[in-house]
C-alpha cells in the first residue's frame, strides 16, 4: 500500500539528522532575471535524502527541477538557503556528486572506454587500474564489445549507458540524473530502467532522478517528490512502497502514478495564466 | 566493431540521433578518377576558351595556354623556379608557423578572459579587414624593403583570423561538455589541454586554414609591392611585370594557384576529414 503524505514547504515529516543525510537541502531559493523581471525558479525548497535512497523528482516544465539539480551538483549556488552533502556545504562541482545529463555529454573525440577512463584518471587512478575499471563498468552496462567504439558510432541508448557507466565508475556518494532517458525510445527506456535498478541495488548509491515522466518516477523511486511551477515548490512527497523489481504494468504503480498525474494536470491552467 | 543500432520507429530524436546513424548514411568514397577528372575537364574547357582568345593576339600580350605551360616547365627545370618556390615555401612555413602558435595561444587566452576579449577583439577584427597591402609601406619603413618586412606582413596577415577563429571555436564548445569535465574533476591546465583544445579543434583548424590563405596572399602581395628585390614568387611576379613577360606572369599565377590547392587538399582538407570522421560530422 502506498502512503501519501502532505509535505508542505518544509520537507518530509521524517527528519533526518543533517549530518547523516546524503543530501540536506535547506530552504533554497533561486531566481532568474528574465526580460519580464525575475522569476523564482525555486522558492524555499527543502528536502532530505537518505543514504542509498532513490528519490525521483517530477514536475512540469519550469518547476525548477533542473535548477534543483544544478544546485545539488554545485553548478549553481542558491540565492537563499543551503545545500549540504553529508554535512558539508555544497559549493562547487565534485565527482562525489556525479551528474548524468539528458544529452549524454560524452567527449566525442574519445572512445567509450576513454570516456569512462577520463573521470578515473582525474581521480588519480593508475593506467592499468583505470582500464580494468572502465572495462568492468562497460561490462555492467552490457557494452563491453563497444569499448573501442567512438561516441558517434553508438546509438542514443548506448551513449546513455556509457554515461551511466562513467557516472557509476567514480563510485560517487550521490548520482544526479537529469531526465537521462527522456530522449530515448520506449524499448530502450525499459531496458535502461532495468539496468539502472540493477546497478542501484548492487552499489547502494544514493540517486536523485529528475523526470517529467510520472510513471517512470514511480517505477524507480523509493519516494517521489512532486513539484509545482512558478515558483518551484514541493507540492507533495509520495512514498512508494511497492516491492522491487518493479515493472510498468504493476497495478499498484498505476494507482500511485494516477494521483501524481492529476497534480500535473492541475498545473496546466496555472501555467497558462502565468504565460508559460 | 561498429555498433549502429537504429533508433526504433517513432523514437524521439535528439541532436545526437540526428547526427549520423552509420547504417543510414552512405558516404560514397570518391575514387581518384572521380576527384581528378572533373577539375581537369574544367581546366581543359578554360584552356580552350583561352586559346581562342589568345589566337588573335601576339604572345607578348596574351600567350596561349600551351606557351605558358611550356615556359612554366622550362622555368622549373632550369630557370630557377624551384628555388624561388622553395623560398616562398620556407617563408610561409616560418611566418605561418609563428602566427599559428601565437594566434592559437591568443585565441585561447581571449576565450578565457572576457575582459581581455572585449578590449582586444575589435582591433583583431579591424586588422582582419585591412588589406595586407596597406601594411607593406609601414613594414618597409620599420624594417626596410627586406624579407623581414615580408615576413612581418605575412604574420600580420594570418594572426587575426587564427586568433578569432580559435576564440570562436572555444566559445562554440557545448557548455554541457565543460560542465561534465568540471564535475569529473578536470581543472585549469588539464581542462585546457585535455578538453578545451580537443573540443575546439575542428574550429581551430578552420581558423588555421583561413589564416594560411591570408598569409599566403599577404606574402605574395608583399613581395610584389616591395618590388623585385629578392627570391620568392611575389618578387618573381614583380620582375615579370617590370620586364613585360606576360608568359612569366601566367606561369606564376599557375604555380601560386597550384600551391594553394596542394596545401589545402593535402594538408587542411585531410586533417578536417579525419577530425570529422572521428567525431561524426564535426563536433
Amino acid at each position: 500500500m502506498a502512503v501519501l503524505q502532505r509535505a508542505g514547504r518544509r520537507g518530509p515529516v521524517v527528519h533526518l539528522h543533517p549530518a547523516g543525510a546524503a543530501l540536506h537541502v535547506d530552504g533554497v531559493s533561486r531566481a532568474y532575471g528574465g526580460k519580464r523581471g525575475s522569476t523564482l525558479a525555486l522558492d524555499g525548497f527543502s528536502l532530505d535524502v537518505a543514504d542509498g535512497e532513490l528519490v525521483c523528482v517530477v514536475g512540469p516544465s519550469g518547476c525548477g527541477k533542473s535548477t534543483l539539480l544544478d544546485l545539488l551538483a554545485g553548478h549553481q549556488l542558491p540565492d537563499a538557503g543551503h545545500v549540504y552533502a553529508h554535512g558539508e556545504e555544497v559549493t562547487g562541482p565534485s565527482r562525489r556528486r556525479m551528474v548524468i545529463f539528458q544529452e549524454h555529454a560524452l567527449f566525442p573525440w574519445m572512445t567509450a572506454r576513454g570516456n569512462v577512463e577520463f573521470g578515473l584518471e582525474m581521480a588519480g587512478v593508475g593506467k592499468a587500474a583505470r582500464r580494468e575499471q572502465a572495462d568492468l563498468w562497460l561490462h555492467r552496462v552490457h557494452l563491453e564489445q563497444f569499448a573501442d567504439s567512438l561516441v558517434h558510432e553508438l546509438s542514443g541508448g548506448m551513449r546513455q549507458r556509457v554515461a551511466i557507466a562513467r557516472g557509476f565508475a567514480l563510485e560517487p556518494e550521490v548520482l544526479l540524473m537529469d531526465e537521462p532517458f527522456s530522449a530515448l525510445d520506449a524499448q530502450t527506456r525499459d531496458l535502461l530502467h532495468g539496468e539502472l535498478q540493477d546497478l542501484w541495488t548492487a552499489t547502494g548509491t544514493t540517486i536523485v532522478f529528475i523526470t517529467h515522466n510520472v510513471r517512470e518516477a514511480v517505477l524507480l523511486g523509493d519516494r517521489v517528490v512532486s513539484m509545482s511551477a512558478h515558483p518551484g515548490r514541493i507540492r507533495r512527497i509520495v512514498d512508494v512502497d511497492l516491492p522491487r523489481p518493479r515493472h510498468m504494468e504493476d497495478p499498484g504503480l498505476i494507482d500511485i502514478a494516477r494521483e501524481l498525474m492529476s497534480d500535473l494536470r492541475d498545473e496546466v491552467p496555472t501555467r497558462r495564466a502565468a504565460g508559460a | 566493431m561498429v555498433a549502429p543500432s537504429r533508433p526504433a520507429p517513432g523514437a524521439v530524436l535528439t541532436h545526437d540521433d540526428d547526427a549520423l546513424d552509420p547504417a543510414l548514411v552512405t558516404t560514397s568514397a570518391t575514387s581518384l578518377a572521380q576527384r581528378i577528372l572533373p577539375p581537369l575537364g574544367f581546366a581543359a574547357a578554360v584552356a580552350l576558351l583561352w586559346s581562342l582568345a589568345a589566337a588573335r593576339r601576339p604572345d607578348s600580350v596574351l600567350p596561349s595556354p600551351w606557351t605558358v605551360l611550356v615556359e612554366t616547365w622550362r622555368l622549373l627545370l632550369d630557370g630557377g623556379f624551384g628555388p624561388i618556390i622553395g623560398r616562398t615555401a620556407s617563408t610561409m612555413a616560418v611566418g605561418f608557423g609563428v602566427s599559428a602558435v601565437v594566434g592559437v595561444a591568443l585565441g585561447l587566452a581571449l576565450a578565457r578572459r572576457p575582459l581581455a576579449d572585449r578590449a582586444v577583439s575589435p582591433y583583431l577584427i579591424g586588422l582582419q579587414s585591412l588589406p595586407s597591402a596597406v601594411w607593406i609601406p609601414v613594414a618597409v619603413i620599420f624594417l626596410g624593403a627586406s624579407s623581414r618586412a615580408v615576413m612581418a606582413v605575412t604574420i600580420l596577415g594570418a594572426l587575426p583570423s587564427i586568433a578569432i577563429g580559435t576564440r570562436d571555436a572555444v566559445h562554440g564548445i557545448p557548455p554541457i561538455l565543460l560542465r561534465a569535465a568540471r564535475t569529473l574533476g578536470a581543472d585549469g591546465r588539464t581542462m585546457l589541454v585535455r578538453i578545451v583544445v580537443p573540443a575546439a579543434l575542428p574550429g581551430i583548424v578552420s581558423g588555421l586554414e583561413h589564416g594560411w590563405a591570408f598569409a599566403f596572399r599577404s606574402l605574395v602581395a608583399g613581395e610584389l609591392i616591395i618590388g623585385a628585390s629578392g627570391a620568392g614568387l611575389g618578387f618573381f611576379v614583380a620582375t615579370a611585370r617590370d620586364e613585360g613577360r606576360v608568359d612569366h606572369l601566367f606561369a606564376a599565377v599557375l604555380v601560386i594557384m597550384l600551391l594553394g590547392v596542394a596545401v589545402d587538399r593535402l594538408g587542411f582538407a585531410r586533417l578536417q576529414r579525419r577530425l570529422r570522421e572521428q567525431r561524426g560530422f564535426g563536433a
